[in-house]
Formats: C-alpha cells, sequence, structure tokens
C-alpha cells in the first residue's frame, strides 16, 4: 500500500536527517568555527523534499544529499567560502578503540596528505569513506555517472597513497 | 585493492563528525521547524535549481574541416544513441597498430585546437594512438593531460571525432609502471550509417604489454597500447562493467573488476 505523502515525508525525515546533518558538518566545521548552519540546511532540503515529494526516487539518500549539498553550495557562494573538508591536528581525539589510520601511517601524515588533496579529490574520498555512500548515490551527489565516480574515487585514492609516501618518512605505500 | 581499502578505513578514522548524533529534542525540533517553514512556504531554495539534475547524455558528431570550429569540450561522460552493432561487419576484436603517419588524412581534424569554454582556442592535441580493427581507423590525440580526442575513421566517409576534457583542475595521472588506468568510457554513433560504438580509454603504465577488455555481454577485445595511452572499442553500445586483464612486460596477467581496481601489484 502506498504511503500517504505526510508519511512518506515523515519516513523520509527519520531515516535521513541525522546523515544529512552529519554530511553538511563535514562540510562547513573548520576546527575553529561552524560557517555554516547546518540545521538550516537540512531544514531547507526537506522543504525542498517535500515541495517535490513525486520526485523523490526510492531509495532516496543520494537524492536528498544531492539537494543539500547544492543547498550548501549556494549557501557558501553567497557568502564566498568553499566546502570545508579540511582536517586540523588538534581535531584528534583519543580512541578507546586501535586507531584504523595507524595500519597505513601516523595520523598527522594522513591528516596531512588528506589535506594537500584538492577539494574535488577530498569530496570524492569523502563521500564513500565519511559519508558511506554506495557509488550510485555518490554519483548522484555529483552529478556524473557510476562508472565516471568509480575511475575519480580510483585515482584521489592512488594521489592519496602517492602523498602518503612523500610525507612519511621512507614511507612506502604504493 | 587491498591498500586502498585500509585506506578508505584510515581516512574513515578521521571524520570529524564520527561518534556525533543528534539528540531526539533537536530532532523533533528540527522537524518541527521544517513543517513551521513549510506551512509559511518560507524556503528560500527554489526547488528547480537544487534539484540533481539527470546525468548528461548526448551525441557528439563533429566534422572535418570547417565544422571542426564547433567542438566543444565537455566534462566526463557517457554518450548514447541509438543501438545498431550489425552495421561493424569488418570490426575485429584484435586491434591491427597504424602509425600515426599511416593516418595522416585525420591528423588535421584530431590535432587542430579545442576552443576553450569561452571560445578562445585551446591546446593543440598530439596524436599518440592509431589503430585499424578491419576497415575502421582510429586515431586518439591528447593536449596538457586534460583533454583527449577520439577520432574515427572510414574509407570513403569524412573522419570524426569526439572530445573530452577533465573537470577544470584535474589532470590525468601517470598510472604506475604496471597499472592501467580507465580514463573514460562513451558510446557515440561517429558516421550516420554504421550505427553506435563505445569505447575505453586510458593510460598505461610503461611495463603494460597488453591489456584486454570484455564487457558485460560477454564481448571480449584488445586493447591498442602506444606512448602510454590505450584505446579499444566495441561496436553498439556496450557496458564495461565486465573485467580488464592487465599483461606486464614479465609475463604477468592480472584479471580485476573494470570499476573498481585496474592495477597489476
Amino acid at each position: 500500500m502506498k504511503a500517504d505523502p505526510e508519511e512518506r515525508f515523515e519516513a523520509l525525515y527519520w531515516a535521513h536527517h541525522q546523515e544529512m546533518l552529519a554530511f553538511i558538518r563535514r562540510r562547513t566545521y573548520t576546527g575553529d568555527t561552524d560557517i555554516g548552519d547546518a540545521e538550516d540546511i537540512v531544514a531547507e532540503a526537506f522543504v525542498v523534499a517535500w515541495r517535490r515529494l513525486g520526485d523523490v526516487p526510492d531509495p532516496a539518500r543520494g537524492w536528498l544529499f544531492a539537494v543539500a549539498r547544492n543547498i550548501l553550495r549556494n549557501h557558501q557562494r553567497s557568502q564566498r567560502r568553499s566546502m570545508a573538508l579540511r582536517l586540523k591536528l588538534t581535531d584528534e581525539q583519543p580512541l578507546a578503540t586501535p586507531d584504523p589510520a595507524s595500519a597505513i601511517a601516523g595520523r598527522a601524515d594522513l591528516v596531512r596528505a588528506w589535506n594537500r588533496l584538492t577539494t574535488n579529490e577530498r569530496e570524492v574520498i569523502a563521500l564513500t569513506a565519511w559519508d558511506e555512500l554506495s557509488q550510485d548515490e555518490a554519483a548522484t551527489v555529483l552529478g556524473c555517472t557510476k562508472t565516471t565516480y568509480a575511475v575519480r574515487l580510483h585515482r584521489a585514492r592512488r594521489r592519496m597513497l602517492h602523498l602518503l609516501n612523500r610525507t612519511t618518512p621512507g614511507g612506502d605505500h604504493g | 585493492m587491498g591498500e586502498d581499502s585500509t585506506l578508505l578505513r584510515a581516512v574513515r578514522g578521521l571524520d570529524p563528525q564520527a561518534g556525533h548524533e543528534e539528540s531526539a529534542q533537536d530532532s523533533d525540533r528540527l522537524l518541527a521547524e521544517i513543517h513551521s517553514r513549510i506551512a509559511d512556504e518560507a524556503g528560500h531554495a527554489r526547488p528547480a535549481d537544487v534539484i540533481p539534475r539527470p546525468i548528461p547524455r548526448r551525441t557528439r558528431r563533429i566534422m572535418a574541416g570547417a565544422a571542426a570550429a564547433a567542438l566543444v569540450a565537455v566534462g566526463v561522460g557517457t554518450v548514447v544513441t541509438q543501438n545498431s552493432p550489425e552495421a561493424y561487419a569488418s570490426w575485429t576484436p584484435t586491434p591491427t597498430d597504424l602509425r600515426v603517419a599511416d593516418v595522416s588524412e585525420m591528423s588535421g581534424l584530431c590535432t587542430s585546437p579545442l576552443p576553450d569554454p569561452d571560445g578562445s582556442p585551446g591546446p593543440e592535441l598530439t596524436p599518440v594512438l592509431a589503430e585499424a580493427r578491419g576497415e575502421y581507423q582510429v586515431l586518439v590525440s591528447v593536449a596538457e593531460q586534460s583533454t583527449y580526442s577520439v577520432c574515427f575513421g572510414f574509407p570513403g566517409e569524412d573522419a570524426v571525432r569526439e572530445a573530452t576534457s577533465l573537470p577544470p583542475g584535474e589532470t590525468f595521472e601517470e598510472p604506475g609502471p604496471r597499472q592501467a588506468d580507465l580514463i573514460n568510457t562513451a558510446t557515440w554513433q561517429p558516421l550516420p550509417d554504421h550505427g553506435e560504438m563505445t569505447y575505453a580509454f586510458g593510460s598505461a603504465g610503461e611495463e603494460v604489454t597488453g591489456i584486454s577488455l570484455s564487457t558485460e555481454n560477454g564481448s571480449f577485445a584488445e586493447a591498442s597500447i602506444s606512448d602510454g595511452w590505450w584505446v579499444v572499442w566495441f561496436p553498439g553500445e556496450v557496458s564495461f562493467a565486465g573485467t580488464i586483464t592487465v599483461t606486464t612486460a614479465d609475463g604477468q596477467v592480472k584479471e580485476t573488476t573494470i570499476s573498481t581496481e585496474m592495477s597489476q601489484n
């Protein structure tokens, strides 16, 4: 049985609002300050979803993230800001479990290599590693084909490995 | 692939939002705010400006001579038209290598500068690879590690080209000596009476001596390799969601899934 519009809308909200907030905060938090209002952007994205509910595909995740990202870009364009996706070494948090970063490089080296990637390269990797989007969803967010996303992800990962080799003394990762 | 997976796990460990979760109170408050905006029609974003657009699907057919000036470099994408593979009757899965000089009649078209987005002439393309499959000839040219063109020729017809540029700021990366990199695939109809063809284009390390691709429908063909570049094409519209086999100078052969990993370590 098809859910009525209100039911579908609320289901979309409860299924996705948490990860959409995290998605926006990753792109607005610089380590010192939040340069965007994640709640405002996510609220705006859901207003758009309500108005275009008939266009929202099922599954909706990639579509919703794409809308939120486009709203963020409009906000940042008007404020002459760019997406953050950068890390500060002071962002280090004590970890209760072994740091997975240590398997490939020190955390500081990883952060340095990450920050030396281009904005586009960070975005391509973040969509998979941080936002945990599938390749189909990530391609929807970036407005490209799945094959193009796969190729760009492959290249971005390879460049980060290359940067790790250059930043890690005696490093040989690839 | 293993090292790449380790890298992604390591990057995941850097996630600045890891472990952060909204409280139920905050979630309820945000939903109430959304309902309030909907009731007030207070949204700022125009839906048409922010909803995802369909992935571009278009055909580019560029004629030799004056019409070539109309060529526009475009982003990486897949080009789709009608499917009619039977037109390429003489196509062979194994190419015949040609010297670039052998296809000089196509060189003028393939190396003419592509206009930049502002209309000014772009960099000149350098021919890097030529091959034949049956009667069909292909010449690949590259400029500034970010633009390539594939020229397609058939006896008695004007050559045509399809050209693609990476997004601004991106360049083709040089693969490792034992690696092959897929740069783009596209389906187009270069000649009106010959139906569609689908090509894959990429770069290859200096130790790579053979590349072959299989398609989702089971077709198989060997790529031409020259000067660090490779190209292969199939009649009709095909999906490359199959495998790629990379052979290196020491005879080692590795088969991997095309869309995820194309290196031989």
